[in-house]
């Protein structure tokens, strides 16, 4: 497989703040690549460098073999981009708004029109095409979004949170168009989310990225892998590196350890931020072999020393609390 | 072709936006048919209030002086006040004194022996129009009574001539009386018993000598909302951008295969085809509707193709100026009420509800040679009041472009692609 895309330490910074820190990963042609991470992680801000909607201020990217800074038209010719907000002209219907985004991409005449024809039929929305968007539901909308950055057939598709305000019937529609595009044409879609469910669902590879780091990139398996038999968290009153090491040492227990908590501090962390401090009531994250067999040792080890304890939380191992694990935080904070 | 695409979608857009219709051509025209009728209401006052006041000093106190201000007080139009030197020149130290006419000593005799006399008329205070129009009466009053004083006195030296030689000079013929009573009046423009010297003050003197033809009023209301609401949709373009930034599609238009140039000239020029459309449906509308309502009527000028040049100048400067608004405003408020705010103050100050000649303050006209309106009132007014031609309008054609070029380094060194 070749790359469509390579990021190379490519870095934001606004002013003196950096909102996206040197993040480098590649894209295979014909994949479905996740990018995950909460609001404010960073996500945006590096598609739209790699989409050239502003240069990064250092680092470089390749998108089918063209240098964004360098040869950007010829970039921007074999990518789409479905922004997060509604990006359509309201006052125009569906099929002028198309008609015009085909034009921008160079489309004209008979090919311009079987193009629009056909990414209304992907999107379902044929039959109501000569309606002004302003009359759509939030989910026709949406999927009018999609269709305008489908329109040129692009080799790299963003889909920058596609389903943000959807209904459940147009989430699963963008959910079919997604994979339909993938399977049948081969588009290589790059798909960003802070819906754990939606990258589960349709990416083969994901990234996960949080206050401008990229801190894991590996197959959906291979990031839920990572943890084993799940995590357990348990908060205590007191915590000494004595009762880690025991509970280290259980035979279900990979690892214990004392779990940081994240404490937003905007003045310090700027745009995209947040702080890690310590908890004032220490949670011990315990990273299990074999989860079930974890919880009754790890219980049973509490009862023993008649430790009290506050809380007790069990993940499932998923991308979410793969997130979790990676940053100390949930997708949705 | 794909900057077309961007001004054939937002031509497209604006016209499915009704409001813009109000802004940019039924609101000229109401604005122009208001004033139209307020501004030729004041010009049908009853005589005695629009009456020009004249103060007369007569040194010579003879029966011609006499009897030209008595014609003169005869005018309509003209309100004569007699008053002596003291009188005057304690008017003229209150700044009360507009127009003075002085009969010097020995005026009558003058022109009781058929040699020229000058009277003196002087601005002091008023408006150039109104001195434009009392010198129009002062001489053509002066001019009745050289012509009446000349024939008279040919029909009297013909008298004395037959009474002196009645056996030589046989009785004048019709043919004979009729080429003398000729003579004479040619004579009297030639050779006037009476002429007329005006003097005003010098900031009036100092314009060039073919734009000093003054206008009213009414002839400056459709050159003045004109160009007040061409400058308007300098607002549209700001807004329009804003627009395309907050919904999002601009974003995506950053993302397609153009240059940013490209992206900017395809957002633009659509105002540049909106404004010259406005000033086409604004004249035609003036020249069809305003006869209607008894105005004079309004004309498009002697040189039509220095007229569409100066409207190409006036759209492509508020085009830049949209430009340049978009550029410095940072939230919809700023663009929707700060910049309609700006354009209307800079649009009075330029002249475009009432022009700066009627307030005759020398601070506010070199003022406004700091905004584009001005420049662009001047040049229609030439055009089409005083029916100059393209010579003349130069240098109101070089000032919208160079204010153009100003407003289009701003918005370009300052534009937010971000």
């Amino acid at each position: 497989m070749t790359a469509i895309l390579e990021a190379d330490k490519i870095t934001k910074k606004y002013g003196i703040v950096e909102v996206v820190h040197g993040i480098s990963f590649q894209v295979e042609e014909g994949e479905v690549f996740g990018l995950l991470g909460p609001n404010g992680a960073g996500k945006t801000t590096s598609i739209s460098m790699l989409t050239g909607l502003f240069p990064p201020t250092s680092g470089s990217a390749k998108i089918g073999g063209y240098d964004i800074q360098k040869e950007p038209l010829k970039a921007k010719q074999i990518t789409g981009l479905v922004p997060q907000d509604l990006a359509l002209y309201p006052t125009l219907s569906a099929r002028a708004n198309l008609n015009f985004f085909g034009r921008v991409y160079g489309l004209r005449g008979k090919d311009l029109k079987e193009r629009v024809s056909d990414v209304l039929h992907i999107v379902g929305l044929a039959d109501r095409a000569d309606e002004t968007i302003e009359k759509y539901s939030g989910g026709m909308k949406r999927r009018i979004n999609i269709a305008a950055g489908l329109v040129h057939q692009p080799r790299l598709l963003f889909l920058d949170e596609p389903t943000v305000g959807v209904d459940p019937q147009s989430r699963n529609h963008i959910f079919d168009s997604v994979q339909k595009l993938n399977r049948e044409r081969g588009m290589t879609i790059i798909y960003t989310s802070h819906y754990m469910e939606e990258v589960q669902l349709l990416c083969n590879r994901v990234a996960i990225i949080d206050m401008g780091n990229l801190v894991a990139l590996d197959t959906i398996k291979n990031l839920v892998a990572m943890l084993g038999g799940g995590v357990i968290q348990i908060g205590l009153n007191k915590v000494d590196d004595q009762i880690l090491a025991e509970l280290s040492a259980l035979p279900a227990v990979k690892t214990a350890s004392l779990a940081p908590v994240i404490a937003v501090a905007p003045a310090a962390a700027g745009r995209d931020g947040g702080a890690v401090t310590t908890s004032p009531t220490p949670v011990v994250k315990i990273e299990a072999v074999q989860g079930q067999r974890a919880l009754i040792e790890v219980i049973q080890y509490f009862n023993e020393r008649d430790i009290p304890v506050v809380s007790l939380e069990t993940l499932e191992p998923n991308l979410e609390s793969v997130f979790l694990h990676l940053t100390g935080k949930k997708l949705r904070e | 072709m794909r900057t077309l695409g961007i001004t054939i979608k937002d031509l497209h857009v604006f016209f499915l936006e009704r409001s813009n219709y109000i802004w940019v051509f039924i609101l000229p025209m109401v604005f122009i048919l208001l004033f139209t009728l307020v501004s030729g209401a004041a010009q049908n006052r009853p005589a005695e209030e629009t009456a020009i006041k004249l103060v007369v000093l007569d040194q010579d106190g003879g029966s011609e002086s006499q009897n030209l201000i008595n014609r003169l007080e005869g005018t309509e139009g003209v309100k004569v006040e007699k008053l002596d030197a003291a009188a005057v020149e304690q008017l003229r130290s209150k700044e009360e004194l507009a127009y003075l006419l002085t009969f010097p000593a020995g005026y009558s005799s003058a022109v009781s022996s058929g040699q020229p006399a000058t009277l003196n008329l002087e601005k002091v205070k008023g408006t150039d129009n109104e001195f434009e129009n009392l010198k129009l009466i002062v001489v053509g009053v002066a001019s009745d009574l050289s012509l009446e004083t000349q024939i008279l006195e040919s029909l009297v030296m013909v008298g004395e001539m037959q009474k002196a030689a009645p056996d030589v000079q046989p009785l004048f013929t019709v043919e004979q009386m009729q080429a003398q009573a000729k003579y004479q009046f040619e004579k009297s423009h030639t050779q006037p018993l009476v002429v007329i010297s005006s003097s005003s003050p010098q900031t009036i003197l100092e314009r060039l000598k073919d734009k000093t033809k003054e206008i009213t009023w009414a002839q400056s209301v459709v050159p003045g909302f004109t160009v007040l609401f061409v400058f308007m949709t300098a607002a549209i373009t700001a807004q329009s951008i804003y627009e395309e930034k907050r919904v999002g599609t601009f974003r995506r238009l950053l993302a397609a295969p153009l240059r940013r140039a490209n992206l900017m000239v395809g957002k633009l020029f659509p105002n540049f085809i909106v404004v010259m459309i406005q000033v086409v449906v604004v004249f035609a509308a003036s020249i069809l509707i305003l006869p209607l309502l008894g105005s004079g009527g309004v004309t498009l000028g002697n040189d039509p193709l220095a007229l569409v040049l100066l409207c190409m100048a006036m759209a492509l400067c508020a085009t830049a100026l949209g430009l340049a608004i978009s550029a410095l405003a940072r939230t919809e408020s700023q663009i929707s009420g700060g910049s309609q705010l700006f354009l209307w103050l800079t649009g009075i100050l330029g002249g475009c509800l009432v022009p700066l000649t009627l307030f005759n303050n020398p601070t506010l006209t070199s003022i406004s040679r700091f905004v584009p309106q001005s420049w662009a009132i001047q040049g229609l007014q030439d055009l089409m009041v005083r029916g100059l031609g393209m010579q003349a309008v130069l240098p109101e054609i070089a000032a919208l472009l160079a204010f153009s070029l100003v407003f289009l380094l701003v918005g370009a060194l300052r534009f937010d692609f971000d």
